[in-house]
């Protein structure tokens, strides 16, 4: 793998609904999913809690790890594009590696899909699951 | 137990100092932060990479065994150790306030000799290995003599030691001792030289072979846990670290209240050495017990009449300590080497004395228990 530095430059990016990509290869990857139902996220930092003789509240041993997770809806609507937007889900569901997670609320996480699910609606279809985030080096 | 602030910026970068790291790891703001790293060392105990493939780890220190100190490590399998002609030295780092870059102090947990592990594929395809470690005697009890091997007449004790370390590949910190053998000492081939070298420091009342965490060979007088000064205090008090789980073991039924030695070898004159418990203060004593309980052992090794009654001596204070063990789970303490000793103050039980550390276990893992056996100083 090859990387260069380049100098740091300012701007913004604007995004509407849910993104996912190969990290390695977000041009010819990137799949936009304009109708985002919600997405919520949590961080554990996997503290472990002991109440020692003596004391009167416990000490917490934190280690390296934290575990962070966001949790996605997606609302893939009856029509035209349904059926390729959700094979393209199905694949990424599928893939078992690692994809970039990105949204409308600067959410950039690195992770694996779990608890992939699909739920019939009137309008179409319901997708959610969950991104899991894993140590992910990026090479700009 | 090992220095809570460890000398040198490799282990201590930014030269905290023993009050922080005693702060710190007593949890006095609530909360600790661990992390763990693994080297893989030549024979030569040269660090040759990190290894960075291991899931999960544990090591356990059993000071009464042969082999005093064992690991277990689980890797994935990347093949990235080879583990006929590697060590593997586990470290535990505590990290400090400010908690910067360097703001951590760590501490080997020992220097292992891998075994050949097993693989196991789980259903996700996944390749992990289950490898046992090993301290460095491990070397010592596959390495045996292959001759019948000999040590002569007026050879220092300890000189004899090192030959026979030298001989394995192996160095140590060697505190030399001016007995020399008063006879020559033989022992047949297939001789373990762990055997070799424990019957040599037996001889001068030397404690038997260890291996310090670093990977050296520790050879050191014999000094009894009531002339030793406390290296830490476990209470439940505000500081406390144990877990209010505490077993305590009284077994007097068993215990001796005579030990008689005896040296015979073809080429000198028997010696005896006995030592009674009298003490009228002592319940396992003859006077108190109405009868006598005889420990006698015969084949033993001592250079003159002086070392084997050191050495009896020795041996009924060691066996008056198994008469009372506490077992004591507390928090993860990578500080702890071999045969510490502690005080324990629990008040529930009513214990409050010094204690010799027979064995130790713990995860490398954040928040992980660390179990201790400990047993009680009793002079008899």
């Amino acid at each position: 793998m090859t990387s260069t530095r380049s100098l740091p430059g300012t701007g913004a990016v604007l995004m509407t609904g849910v993104w996912l990509h190969d990290p390695d290869d977000p041009e010819a990857t990137a799949v936009n999913y304009v109708y985002g139902g919600g997405k919520s996220d949590t961080l554990d930092t996997m503290g472990q809690g002991t109440l020692y003789a003596g004391r009167e509240y416990p000490i917490v041993d934190f280690g390296e790890g934290v575990n962070a997770e966001v949790s996605v809806t997606i609302q893939v609507p009856a029509g035209s594009t349904w059926a390729s937007e959700l094979a393209s889900l199905d694949a990424i569901a599928a893939w078992k590696r690692t994809v970039m997670y990105r949204d409308s609320r600067g959410r950039k996480v690195p992770g694996v899909v779990k608890d992939y699910a699909r739920s019939d609606q009137r309008w179409g279809t319901e997708v959610t699951f969950t991104i899991t985030q894993v140590d992910f080096t990026e090479v700009v | 137990m090992l220095p809570f602030a460890p000398a040198g910026v490799d282990h201590n970068p930014n030269q905290h100092s023993e009050d922080e790291v005693l702060t710190a790891l007593r949890g006095r703001h609530g909360t600790r932060r661990f992390s763990f790293r693994y080297d893989v060392l030549t024979y030569g105990l040269v660090k040759l990479a990190d290894w960075t493939s291991v899931i999960s780890a544990s090591v356990e220190q059993n000071w009464l065994a042969d082999i005093k100190r064992k690991a277990r490590f689980t890797v994935r399998d990347t093949g990235d150790v080879n583990y006929l002609d590697s060590l593997i030295k586990p470290w535990a780092r505590l990290h400090l306030p400010p908690y910067g870059d360097d703001d951590w102090v760590e501490w080997s947990q020992g220097v292992f000799v891998p075994s050949t592990p097993q693989r196991h594929a789980d259903p996700a395809g996944l390749v992990t290995r289950d490898v046992d470690g090993f301290d460095l005697l491990q070397v010592l009890v596959d390495d045996c003599v292959s001759t019948r091997y000999s040590v002569s007449a007026s050879t220092a004790y300890t000189s004899a030691v090192a030959t026979v370390l030298a001989s394995a590949g192996l160095a140590g910190n060697i505190h030399a001792s001016t007995s020399v053998l008063p006879v020559a000492m033989e022992w047949d081939p297939g001789t373990p030289k762990l055997r070799v070298i424990n019957d040599l420091l037996s001889a001068i009342n030397y404690q038997s072979l260890s291996f310090d965490e670093d990977g050296r060979a520790v050879v050191a007088e014999y000094v009894s846990p009531a002339a030793r000064a406390e290296g830490y205090t476990y209470a439940d008090d505000t500081d406390g670290l144990i877990i209010p789980e505490v077993d305590q073991e009284l077994d007097l039924f068993s215990v001796a209240n005579q030990w008689t030695l005896v040296v015979s070898e073809p080429d000198r004159d028997a010696i005896y050495a006995s030592y009674s418990n009298t003490d009228p203060s002592s319940p396992t004593s003859i006077p108190r017990r109405g009868r006598t309980i005889t420990d006698f052992r015969t084949e033993q090794q001592a250079v003159d009449i002086v070392a084997l009654y050191a050495k009896v001596a020795r041996l009924a204070f060691e066996a008056s300590q198994i008469y009372e063990a506490i077992d004591i789970q507390t928090a993860l303490m990578p500080v702890h080497s071999g045969n510490d000793v502690l005080r324990l103050r629990y008040g529930p039980l009513g214990i409050d004395d010094k204690y010799s550390e027979q064995s130790w276990s713990m995860g490398l893992r954040a928040g992980a228990p660390m179990k201790h056996r400990v047993r009680r100083v009793v002079s008899v």
